[in-house]
C-alpha cells in the first residue's frame, strides 16, 4: 500500500516527530508508514487522515 | 498486557525474602538457587521500581514511555517476535526431549522438559479459541 503521508506532512511544514506528538505514536511508526515499511492500523489510518481533513483513501492508496 | 508497578514492588520483597532465606539457611542445598534466584527477581524489580519511579516525577519521560507502550507499531513487533521465539523454542524442545534421553538423565527432567512443550501448545491452542471468539 503507498501513502502520501510525508507530501502531506511536508505541506503542512510539520516534522516526523512533531506528527507523531500529535498523533501518540512513536516517531519510528511515522517513518516506517512514509518509507511502506508499515501499514497502519485503520484507527491510525483515520486518525492521520483525520488530521490533514482529508478522506483515507487520499493519503492511504491500495495497490494490487 | 505490562505487568503494574504493584506487581514489581511484589516481586522485590519476594527477592528480598528469598536473598534473606538464602543468609539464614546457609548450610542447607537451597541456599545457592534462592541467593541467585532472589537476586536476579530483586535486581529486575528494582530497575523497573527505579525506572516508574524517574518516569514519574518526569512528564516528559512519562509521556514518551505511556507513547512507546501503546505504540502499535511497537507492539506488532513486540508480537510477531515472541511468535518467532515460540515457534524455535516448540521446534527445539523435542531435540531437547531427545538429548536428555540419550544423555540418560533423571526421567523428572524428561518430564519436566515435555510438559513445558506440552503447555506451550495448550495454552497457544487456548489462546487460538479464546481469540477466535473474541475477534
Amino acid at each position: 500500500m503507498k501513502n502520501r503521508l510525508a507530501e502531506l506532512r511536508r505541506e503542512r511544514g510539520i516534522t516526523q516527530e512533531e506528527l507523531a506528538e500529535i498523533l501518540e505514536v512513536s516517531r519510528q511508526t511515522i517513518s516506517s508508514i512514509e518509507n511502506g515499511r508499515y501499514n497502519p492500523s485503520i484507527l491510525l489510518a483515520f486518525r492521520i487522515a483525520k488530521f490533514f481533513r482529508c478522506a483515507i483513501e487520499e493519503v492511504f492508496i491500495y495497490e494490487k | 498486557m505490562k505487568p503494574s508497578n504493584k506487581w514489581y514492588v511484589l516481586v522485590l520483597l519476594l527477592g528480598l525474602a528469598m536473598i534473606a532465606a538464602a543468609l539464614a539457611w546457609t548450610d542447607t542445598k537451597w541456599s545457592g538457587p534462592l541467593m541467585g534466584l532472589g537476586a536476579g527477581l530483586s535486581g529486575m524489580a528494582a530497575a523497573q521500581v527505579t525506572f516508574w519511579y524517574k518516569a514519574s516525577k518526569d512528564p516528559d519521560m512519562s509521556r514518551a514511555v505511556r507513547i512507546g507502550q501503546s505504540d502499535e507499531r511497537n507492539i506488532a513487533i513486540d508480537h510477531c517476535a515472541r511468535a518467532r521465539a515460540f515457534s524455535v523454542q516448540q521446534a527445539l524442545a523435542l531435540p531437547a526431549v531427545l538429548a536428555l534421553v540419550l544423555g540418560e538423565v533423571h526421567l523428572w527432567a524428561v518430564l519436566l522438559c515435555l510438559g513445558v512443550f506440552c503447555v506451550g501448545w495448550a495454552v497457544y491452542f487456548w489462546n487460538l479459541s479464546r481469540l477466535g471468539h473474541e475477534m
